[in-house]
Formats: C-alpha cells, sequence, structure tokens
C-alpha cells in the first residue's frame, strides 16, 4: 500500500485535494487498526478521530458546502491528522 | 479484435441470498461467436479460494449476459473469466488451443498442432473436454495455455469487494438509534458501534478504490462479528 505520510503543519491551508488524500490515508490507517482490536473500549479514542475524519471528509463531498466553509474544514482535518500521526504509524504493521 | 474483459456491476439481493454479475466485456464482435464461461471463487484475506458454481442467465454460454450464485457472505470475491471461440472447421488449431463447441455448450483444447477438420464432440483423439473452463486461467503463462485464447485477451480474473450484509446491518443500526435518539444515557453502545459500522464502511470503500482486497476481507469479517455482538 502506498499511502500519504507526509506530515502537515497545523493551520497551514492545504490544496483541497492534498488534504482529502492525507485524511483518507489516516482515516484508512485507523480503520485497519481499529478492526484489529479484540475489546472495541481500548481503541474509543481512535473511533473518535475516525468519527470526525469520516464526517469531515463526508462534508467536504458536499457540492453545497460553500469555500470559506470548506476552508475551515481543511483547517479541522489538518488538526486531527497532523499529531495523530505519531500515534497511528507505529500500529501499521498488522 | 481483442477482448477487453469486464465484469460490472456485480449486484446482490438479500432476499433471495443471490449475487448477480454481469457481462461489460468488450470486442466481441458477434457475442455468439464466443463461448464465454464464469466462475466465483470467495477468497480470505491470505488469498485461499473457494469456489462457486455459477447460472448463465440463458444457460448458454453463448448467449449469456450474467451470472448468478448463491450469495452467502461479504468479503473479497474473484471472478474467473474465459471466452472461447466458436469452433471452425476451416481453421487449422495449434496444441493447447480452446475452441467452443455448440453441439454440447462446451469447451474443448486441442491435443495436437495442425488440428483441422476435426469436430470437438465427436473427436477424442484430437480434442479433450475441459470440465470447467475457467480453470484455463491457470495455465497463461505456462505452455499448455490457450494461445488463441490468450492471444485474444479472452480471459481474465476479476477481483472486487462485496459488502452488502455489511451496508443492511449498518442501515438496521442506524434505523434503531434513529427510534430512540438519546446518544447521552443508555445509547452508547449502539452509538459506538454505529460509529464503527460508519467507518469500516468508510473502509471499504478505500479498500475498493485502492483494490486492496486482502484488508478489504479483513474489514469485512471484523464488521460481520461486530454486527453480531448483543446491544446492552
Amino acid at each position: 500500500m502506498a499511502f500519504d505520510v507526509t506530515a502537515k503543519p497545523v493551520g497551514q491551508q492545504l490544496n483541497i485535494a492534498t488534504t482529502i488524500s492525507t485524511a483518507e490515508s489516516y482515516l484508512y490507517l485507523l480503520i485497519l487498526a481499529i478492526i484489529t482490536a479484540r475489546d472495541l473500549s481500548v481503541v474509543a479514542d481512535k473511533i473518535c478521530q475516525m468519527t470526525q475524519i469520516s464526517n469531515f471528509l463526508f462534508a467536504l463531498n458536499d457540492p453545497n458546502i460553500l469555500a470559506p466553509i470548506q476552508q475551515k474544514i481543511i483547517l479541522g482535518l489538518n488538526s486531527i491528522c497532523t499529531p495523530f500521526n505519531s500515534q497511528v504509524y507505529p500500529i501499521l504493521t498488522l | 479484435m481483442a477482448l477487453t474483459v469486464s465484469l460490472t456491476p456485480f449486484a446482490v439481493n438479500l432476499v433471495t441470498n443471490t449475487g448477480t454479475v454481469t457481462d461489460a466485456t468488450a470486442g466481441y464482435g458477434t457475442r455468439s461467436n464466443y463461448g464465454v464461461f464464469v466462475k466465483a471463487y470467495k477468497l480470505d484475506y491470505l488469498g485461499s479460494i473457494s469456489g462457486f458454481v455459477m447460472t448463465g442467465s440463458n444457460a448458454d454460454p453463448a448467449i449469456d449476459t450474467s451470472w448468478t450464485w448463491a450469495f452467502s457472505t461479504d468479503g473479497w470475491y474473484q471472478f474467473w473469466y474465459i471466452a472461447a471461440p466458436l469452433y471452425a472447421g476451416g481453421t487449422s488449431y495449434a496444441q493447447y488451443d480452446a475452441v467452443y463447441s455448440t453441439s454440447d455448450k462446451s469447451v474443448y483444447t486441442s491435443l495436437s498442432a495442425g488440428n483441422l477438420g476435426h469436430t470437438p464432440a465427436s473427436s477424442p483423439a484430437f480434442w479433450v473436454k475441459q470440465s470447467d473452463p475457467t480453470a484455463l486461467n491457470s495455465l497463461v503463462g505456462t505452455a499448455q495455455a490457450p494461445a488463441n485464447v490468450v492471444t485474444n485477451t479472452g480471459y481474465g480474473k476479476v477481483n472486487t469487494i462485496l459488502y452488502p450484509i455489511t451496508t443492511y446491518n449498518y442501515g438496521n443500526l442506524a434505523a434503531n438509534s434513529a427510534l430512540e435518539p438519546c446518544s447521552d444515557c443508555k445509547r452508547t453502545w449502539d452509538v459506538t458501534q454505529l460509529q464503527v459500522l460508519r467507518g469500516m464502511l468508510d473502509g471499504l470503500i478505500i479498500a475498493s478504490q485502492r483494490q486492496d482486497y486482502s484488508n478489504g476481507e479483513k474489514i469485512c469479517r471484523r464488521a460481520i462479528t461486530l454486527a453480531g455482538i448483543p446491544s446492552f
């Protein structure tokens, strides 16, 4: 699998396609980490992150969301994904 | 004209537990010039396979446009396709070439080079009948591959991830949660389960886009197990 592993600085306004691609990769990593857990309570934080990213991506795909709002969502995605980076990647050896 | 193998869309009816795959292959010219066979396989996450018998829409490989099989579970599926050209009496066939015989709706492979004028169904010295024509896919890349089929790209293995049961379970769970919209009292587990299933559906979409079938199979197995856990 080829994931986008480039960490993005918090607060940086990114190209929407790049942001979606990065967020999607994080989302997929989270999902793969969650399915390996026998007890979902131990991955509650990851479920929360996964839900947030999923909802944000859903909103970004909505054509009714205006550009200024999209920028806020992109900033939200960056702030979620970047600090989560170091927590997710050690789990990658599935 | 060479064929471009395409099997789509895939559809599953959970009421009848029937899966259907439709032939969208391009390049047939005249469809009845080929005997087309498709077989479904279910794979585990390691890629081990088990086959399913498929039923053609017209029970005639020279006409069939779709095939059905008994659907039992979500996961990684693989469809083995082969289009054998109609036997032509004036054509000289090489050893291992494959042809379709309309008289018994079967595929035969040539036993010798320079095979000319021997009707397959009545010439066992020159042709051998294939009980599972799609298995010829396994010979591609070897000396025993049917060159006339390979040259025409009339073969292929099409992978997909099917997850109608997970989608159904998610819908049910969403409906149950909607009927009791209190998310901060005794509905915690339902909400968590709903979130996880939503994430798994996202994961299955991503896995399909990335053709990451092994992980797609893993997500399917977990999603079905999760949906089977009773609420508390």
